[in-house]
């Protein structure tokens, strides 16, 4: 204590000639730092009034009074102000009792005869010393973000915490004092269920020491709320199921594929031998029957490409993977691809792109989908050549795809993006795999990435496909931005 | 057509259904001589004994892939010369790249048009 301090002291004694002595001793205690005031009761009530009214810091309690005696008179006023510590007075061959008090929550007891300024200074530091240490235990306890229990060995509850009277869900005076089912094992922390009055039941980890307790053993058990956690790891556990689940779902489409793209193709092989009478001659109307088998392989075919490019579609938008991506290296990577595939079409590929462009925020495998599909798309019609432009125009990157052959008819442009709808138009080269359904996924595909697709005829000729996606610096990396629409500037 | 003027083909392909039929169809044409082997390891050791000028290989095949038999053909001074056209069911987005870089001259999507192996086998010779 640094500054000057004033101990305000509540006297309850009735012997007014000891309250009288009292005062003398703490005029006597007063130090220049350090002073103290003494109020007077001479019965208990009057002492509890005064509470009523004033402010103390200590109390001096005579345990006989008038209106009340012995450790009841303890009890009363540590009801009426829990909060203030007492220091007991006693009379000679009292010690007992003053011990008792001290159990019953008193700070310290004096002998009455034995009281003089000095011990009742030290007294009083002792007892409020003693009284803060008890306070900060109490603050840590009941301020534990854990839930606190103290169990004896008949299992009934001694002490509860705030946190674990909020975790319960019940009154204070419904956990303490009663038996608790909780199972406590020291060994080992154990997790459990606690069903509640009124509210959810709450999952908490239950972990437990053994102590003393007033004289006896008894348990400490920290009960901790973990149902936030465990409702995370669970989200987490679902979503790690899901993925797993698509992973799978993606591993069986392209064995499917693969097993079902395997007999197709021996039996497209096999009817190529009977067409070209490489397994000896055949009639017409045998010829007849080949070809119209052959045909249907080839319906077969798209019918299973169709599939696959929707069952892609659809595991696919659960878990789209996007990150920075440069869009001339993709369109690069794609036209090597296609080159490859279609090198004996004597359609040239015909690249225009800028020496720079700025990255885009996409899933590169979906939108290598898109590529793909507009370049077969434009290949099927295709006279000679296929040329992809690209440029950067007002935060998105703009790709197009154009060939060279009839164009579209004005009327239907919008259906081309419908499922399952293809334009009638003559075909390019002959027996082409078309899907059907390549333009309508590329659509949702780029709707998926904030971008838009449009269809028009070239004022050079040809059909022309263009479509957008944003810049990744605009369409914020690293955000998930979902569904916004992008409209070509067109 | 002499014999000496036939080109060499070699199909390899874990699916004899599919080689057989394929091989027919280029003995048919009469420009080619078509060895089958039904594996990788099969396909490099016919490839050095064979001498083709053009190999029609399967990516997907157990034990040795496609890509590595590709490998194995490429690094072996009496294979490196042949064509290699390359067959397989699914067109991921690196393939086009993958397939350059491994001096593959041709990917054929399965099931493909007899056309476009014509085509492939013609522009190899």
């Amino acid at each position: 204590m640094t500054t000057e301090q004033t101990v305000r002291i509540l006297l309850i004694e009735d012997d007014p000639d000891y309250a009288m002595l009292m005062g003398v001793y703490v005029n006597e205690a007063c130090g220049t730092q350090l002073r103290y005031a003494l109020r007077g009761a001479e019965r208990l009530e009057e002492g509890l009034r005064l509470l009523d009214r004033e402010e103390f810091d200590i109390a001096l309690l005579d345990l006989i009074l008038p209106d009340s005696r012995g450790l009841e008179t303890l009890t009363r006023l540590r009801a009426k102000a829990p909060g203030l510590p007492v220091v007991v007075l006693t009379n000679l061959d009292q010690e007992e009792i003053g011990l008792e008090a001290i159990a019953g929550g008193a700070q310290d007891f004096l002998p009455k005869n034995k009281v003089d300024a000095g011990r009742l200074r030290h007294s009083i530091a002792f007892a409020l010393a003693r009284d803060r240490l008890h306070r900060q235990l109490e603050t840590l306890i009941e301020g534990s973000p854990d839930g606190m229990l103290v169990v004896d060995r008949e299992r009934v509850v001694r002490y509860a915490n705030a946190a674990a009277v909020s975790l319960l869900a019940r009154p204070r005076e419904e956990i303490v004092g009663r038996p608790t089912t909780l199972i406590l094992n020291p060994e080992r922390p154990r997790e459990t269920t606690l069903e509640r009055r009124d509210q959810e039941p709450a999952v908490v980890e239950v972990r437990v020491a053994q102590i003393e307790w007033k004289g006896g053993p008894a348990w400490l058990a920290a009960v901790r709320d973990v149902s936030q956690i465990k409702k995370l790891e669970q989200a987490r556990a679902e979503i790690r199921e899901r993925r797993r689940m698509d992973q799978l779902k993606d591993q069986l489409l392209s064995t499917v594929s693969h097993e079902l793209r395997t007999p197709l193709s021996v039996v497209k092989a096999i009817i190529g031998n009977l067409r070209d009478k490489l397994a000896g001659p055949m009639s017409p109307e045998q010829a007849e029957l080949v070809a119209t088998a052959d045909r249907h392989v080839d319906r077969l075919t798209r019918l299973l490409n169709n599939f696959l490019d929707l069952s892609r579609l659809e595991s696919r938008r659960a878990r789209i993977n996007r990150r920075e991506v440069d869009p001339l290296e993709l369109i690069h990577d794609v036209a090597e691809g296609v080159r490859m595939v279609h090198r004996g079409r004597r359609i040239e590929i015909t690249l225009d792109l800028p020496p720079s462009l700025p990255c885009v925020y996409a899933d590169s495998d979906m939108i290598t989908q898109v590529l793909g599909n507009l370049f077969d798309n434009a290949l099927r019609y295709a006279r000679t050549r296929v040329i992809l432009r690209a440029r950067a125009a007002g935060g998105v990157v703009e790709i197009s795809v154009r060939d060279d052959g009839p164009g579209l008819p004005a009327e239907g442009l919008e259906g081309l993006f419908s499922k399952f709808v293809q334009l009638d138009r003559p075909r390019g080269g002959s027996g082409y795999k078309g899907t059907g359904l390549g333009l309508a996924i590329s659509r949702e595909i780029l709707n998926l990435h904030g971008g838009d697709i449009l269809a028009e005829n070239a004022p050079e000729g040809g059909a022309r496909f263009r479509f957008t996606l944003p810049e990744a610096s605009t369409s914020g990396a690293g955000g998930a931005k979902e569904g916004g629409s992008a409209k070509s500037g067109a | 057509m002499p014999r000496a003027a036939l080109k060499k083909v070699l199909i390899v392909d874990d699916e004899r259904d599919l080689a057989e039929p394929l091989a027919r169809r280029l003995v048919g044409d009469g420009r080619f001589e078509v060895e089958i082997a039904l594996d990788g390891a099969d396909g490099a050791r016919k490839a050095r004994l064979l001498r083709p000028d053009a190999i029609l290989l399967d990516l997907a095949m157990p034990e040795m892939d496609g890509w590595q038999l590709t490998g194995l053909l490429r690094a072996d001074p009496r294979t490196r010369g042949a064509t290699i056209i390359m067959m397989t069911a699914w067109l991921s987005p690196d393939l086009g790249r993958r397939a350059a870089a491994a001096g593959v001259s041709r990917l054929l999507l399965k099931p493909f048009q007899e056309a476009d192996l014509m085509d492939a086998l013609g522009a190899a010779i």
